[in-house]
C-alpha cells in the first residue's frame, strides 16, 4: 500500500498536532481548509446535495425573499417601482397603532384563539381517550373513518352544510323544531353566535383527524399496565387519569405548541365564508385581506402582517417556555 | 375479567357519545346526497328528507353533461391535484431521504437553516409579488411550487430513519447503483407507507384549494371546483344558467339540488381516495412521528 492511499485512509494521523496546541483537525496551525476525509465525504455525497436543491429553493424563494418582501411595509409602494419605491418611513405602523381598531382586531384574535384552544384541546384528548377505550373493534374502526370525514372537507363546503342543516326555510333543524312544536331560530349567521359557531365548526371539522396522534400514543402503552390497575381494583376513571393521560402527555404538549404557532393562519377562509363582515370577529388575517388585497393598501396590510407575524412568534415562544416549565422540549 | 357496574355504565356513555358524533359527521352528508336527488316539486313541498319521495338525476345529469364551466373545473382540478401530487411527492420523498442520510457534511446546518426559515414569511402580499415576478400568477405552480419539494419534510425524514434498512442500500451501491437510482429504484418502493401518507395529505390540499385560487389563479379558464361551488352557492335564487354554461336545464330539480349535487360531486373523489390509502397511511404517521 502507498503512502498517499494510506493517507487518505487516515489523513491526520501522521502530521495531526494536538488541539489544545492550536491544530485544527488538519494538523495545521492557523490555516483554514477542510480536511481529506471530509473532502472525500462530500463528494461522495455529491448526489445527496443536489437532492437538497429543491427545498433549500423553495425556502430561499418563498421564505427569505418573501420576507424582504416586507420592505413594502416601509415604502410608499407603486407598482411600477415595486420594492424600489419611495420610503414612507415608520408611517403605516403610527396609523396603525393609532387606530381605535387595532385593539379590538387585537382582542379578537387572541379572544378566538383563546377559545379554539380552550374548547378544542380538551374534545379532541376526550374523543381520543373514548376511542382508545372502545371494545368493539368493528365499531372503533367505523367511527374513526366517520370522524375523519370532515377532516377532508374544505370550508367552501362545510360552509354549505352549515346553511342546510341551520336554516330557517328547509333547514333540517327548523324542520325537526317544526315536528315537535319547537320555536327555531337560525344561529349561524347571527352576530351573536358567530364565535360559537366558528369554534363549534373547527372542532368539528378537525376533532377525529386530531385524534390520530394521540391514538398512536396510547397504542404504545403497555397492556399489562391496565392489567395490573384493574386487578388492583382501579376503574376506567381511574386508569385514564393514571395511565392514559400521562402516556399522551408529551403529544399533548407539543401539540399544544404547535397549535399556538400555526393558529393565526387556518382563520381566513373560515371567518371570511362564514362571518363575512361581523365586527366581533374581525381579526388580523381578515383586515390584511381587506385592506391589501380587495383595496389594494400593500403597504399598510403588510405591516400589518408583518405586526401579526411577529405577534405570532413571541406567542409561540411563550407557549414553548410555558411547556418547557413543565418539563418538556419542544422546539429546541 | 368481571366488569363492575360503574365500568359498564361509562362503557355505555362513552360508546353513546362516540355514535353520537358520528352521527353529526355523516348525517349531512346523507342529507346532502338526498336533496340532490329530490324532485323540485317533492323539495318544495316537503323540504330536505332522510329518504326523498320523489326522485330525480335532473341535477347531475346538467351538471355532468350540459353545464361546461362545472365540467371544465373539474378536469382542471384533477389536473391541478395529479400534477402537484406527483410533483409533492416525488419532491419531498427525496428531500426527507436526502435528510435521512447522516454521513453528509452540512447536512445539519442546512436542515436547522430550513427550519428556521420556515418560520419567516411574509405573508400573503410578498408572496404574491414573488409568484408575479416569477411569472407564476395565473398558472397551477402558484399552488404547487410553494410546497412541493418541502412538504412534511421532516415526517418522511423520520420515517426513513426509522424504517428503511440501510444494509439493502449498502448492497445496491456496491453493484454500483448512483444515489439517485437507489431512490428511485430502490427505496421508493420500499416507502409505500410515507408516500402513500404524503399523498393522502396533498391530494386533499390539492382538491381543496380555495383561497389560493381565488388569490393567485384568477382566471376564469383555470377555475378550480372550491371556487366555482362558493360561486354557485352565493346565487340564492338559481340563477345557474349564466354560471354553468346556457344549456343547462334547470326546471326539474330543486337549485338546492343543484347545490348539493354539486357539493357531492366535488366531495366524491378525496372521500374515494381514503380508503385506497388507508392501510398504509396509518403506519407511514405512526412511524413518521414517533420522533418530532
Amino acid at each position: 500500500m502507498d503512502i498517499a492511499r494510506m493517507r487518505t485512509l487516515n489523513p491526520s494521523a501522521k502530521n495531526a498536532l494536538p488541539r489544545r496546541l492550536g491544530g485544527n483537525r488538519n494538523g495545521i496551525r492557523g490555516t483554514f481548509h477542510i480536511d481529506r476525509s471530509t473532502r472525500h465525504r462530500i463528494l461522495m455525497n455529491r448526489q445527496i446535495y443536489l437532492m437538497y436543491l429543491p427545498a433549500i429553493l423553495t425556502v430561499v424563494v418563498f421564505n427569505l425573499f418573501t420576507t424582504y418582501g416586507l420592505k413594502i411595509a416601509w415604502l410608499d409602494f407603486n407598482f411600477q417601482d415595486g420594492l424600489n419605491s419611495p420610503s414612507i418611513g415608520w408611517e403605516y405602523f403610527r396609523v396603525l397603532f393609532g387606530m381605535p381598531r387595532f385593539f379590538r382586531l387585537m382582542r379578537n384574535t387572541v379572544e378566538i384563539t383563546f377559545l379554539r384552544l380552550l374548547f378544542g384541546f380538551p374534545v379532541v384528548i376526550l374523543l381520543a381517550l373514548l376511542l382508545n377505550d372502545m371494545r368493539s373493534r368493528a365499531l372503533k374502526n367505523v367511527s374513526q373513518s366517520v370522524l375523519y370525514l370532515p377532516h377532508f372537507l374544505n370550508w367552501v363546503i362545510i360552509a354549505t352544510l352549515l346553511y342546510m342543516v341551520f336554516n330557517e326555510h328547509s333547514g333540517v333543524l327548523s324542520r325537526l323544531f317544526g315536528a315537535v312544536g319547537l320555536p327555531y331560530e337560525d344561529i349561524t349567521w347571527k352576530r351573536e353566535w358567530i364565535r360559537a359557531v366558528l369554534i363549534g365548526s373547527g372542532i368539528w371539522k378537525t376533532m377525529g383527524w386530531s385524534t390520530i396522534i394521540y391514538l398512536a400514543a396510547l397504542s404504545a402503552v403497555d397492556p399489562a399496565l391496565h392489567e395490573n390497575a384493574i386487578v388492583d381494583g382501579a376503574g376506567k376513571l381511574t386508569q385514564m387519569w393514571h395511565i392514559s393521560i400521562p402516556a399522551i402527555f408529551p403529544v399533548i404538549a407539543i401539540s399544544f405548541v404547535f397549535a399556538i404557532t400555526t393558529i393565526f393562519m387556518e382563520n381566513l377562509t373560515q371567518i371570511l365564508l362564514l362571518g363575512r363582515n361581523m365586527p366581533n370577529v374581525e381579526v388580523f388575517e381578515t383586515w390584511i385581506y381587506d385592506w391589501g388585497l380587495l383595496r389594494g393598501n400593500y403597504g399598510m396590510a403588510t405591516a400589518m402582517g408583518l405586526f401579526q407575524t411577529m405577534f405570532g412568534i413571541v406567542l409561540s415562544l411563550f407557549a414553548n417556555y410555558l411547556v418547557g416549565k413543565i418539563g418538556y422540549e419542544v422546539l429546541w | 375479567m368481571r366488569e363492575t357496574a360503574s365500568d359498564t355504565l361509562f362503557s355505555i356513555v362513552s360508546n353513546g357519545v362516540i355514535v353520537l358524533l358520528s352521527l353529526t359527521c355523516i348525517m349531512p352528508f346523507l342529507y346532502v346526497v338526498s336533496v340532490s336527488i329530490t324532485t323540485s316539486q317533492a323539495f318544495y313541498l316537503e323540504g330536505a328528507r332522510l329518504i326523498p319521495n320523489d326522485v330525480t338525476f335532473a341535477a347531475y345529469r346538467s351538471l355532468l353533461v350540459d353545464a361546461t364551466l362545472f365540467r371544465r373545473a373539474l378536469v382542471n382540478t384533477l389536473a391541478l391535484t395529479v400534477m402537484g401530487t406527483s410533483a409533492t411527492v416525488f419532491l419531498s420523498t427525496m428531500t426527507g431521504y436526502a435528510f435521512s442520510k447522516r454521513d453528509v457534511p452540512g447536512r445539519k446546518i442546512i436542515l436547522i437553516f430550513l427550519y428556521l426559515s420556515g418560520f419567516f414569511a411574509g405573508g400573503l402580499i410578498p408572496k404574491f409579488f414573488v409568484l408575479q415576478r416569477m411569472g407564476l400568477i395565473n398558472t397551477y405552480w402558484a399552488l404547487i411550487m410553494p410546497t412541493a419539494a418541502v412538504f412534511n419534510y421532516l415526517l418522511i425524514k423520520n420515517y426513513f430513519i426509522m424504517a428503511l434498512p440501510e444494509a439493502i442500500e449498502e448492497s445496491a451501491k456496491l453493484d454500483g447503483a448512483s444515489t439517485f437510482q437507489i431512490l428511485t429504484r430502490i427505496v421508493m418502493p420500499l416507502a409505500l407507507p410515507i408516500m402513500a401518507t404524503i399523498a393522502l395529505f396533498s391530494a386533499v390540499m390539492f382538491w381543496n384549494t380555495y383561497m389560493e385560487a381565488v388569490l393567485f389563479v384568477p382566471s376564469r379558464k383555470k377555475m378550480v371546483v372550491m371556487r366555482l361551488l362558493q360561486s354557485m352557492i352565493e346565487v340564492y335564487s338559481g340563477d345557474f344558467a349564466e354560471q354553468l354554461g346556457k344549456s343547462v336545464d334547470m326546471s326539474e330539480a330543486p337549485s338546492e339540488g343543484f347545490k348539493m349535487a354539486a357539493l357531492f360531486i366535488a366531495t366524491v373523489p378525496i372521500l374515494l381516495l381514503y380508503p385506497f390509502l388507508q392501510k398504509h397511511f396509518a403506519k407511514g404517521i405512526m412511524i413518521g412521528a414517533v420522533k418530532g
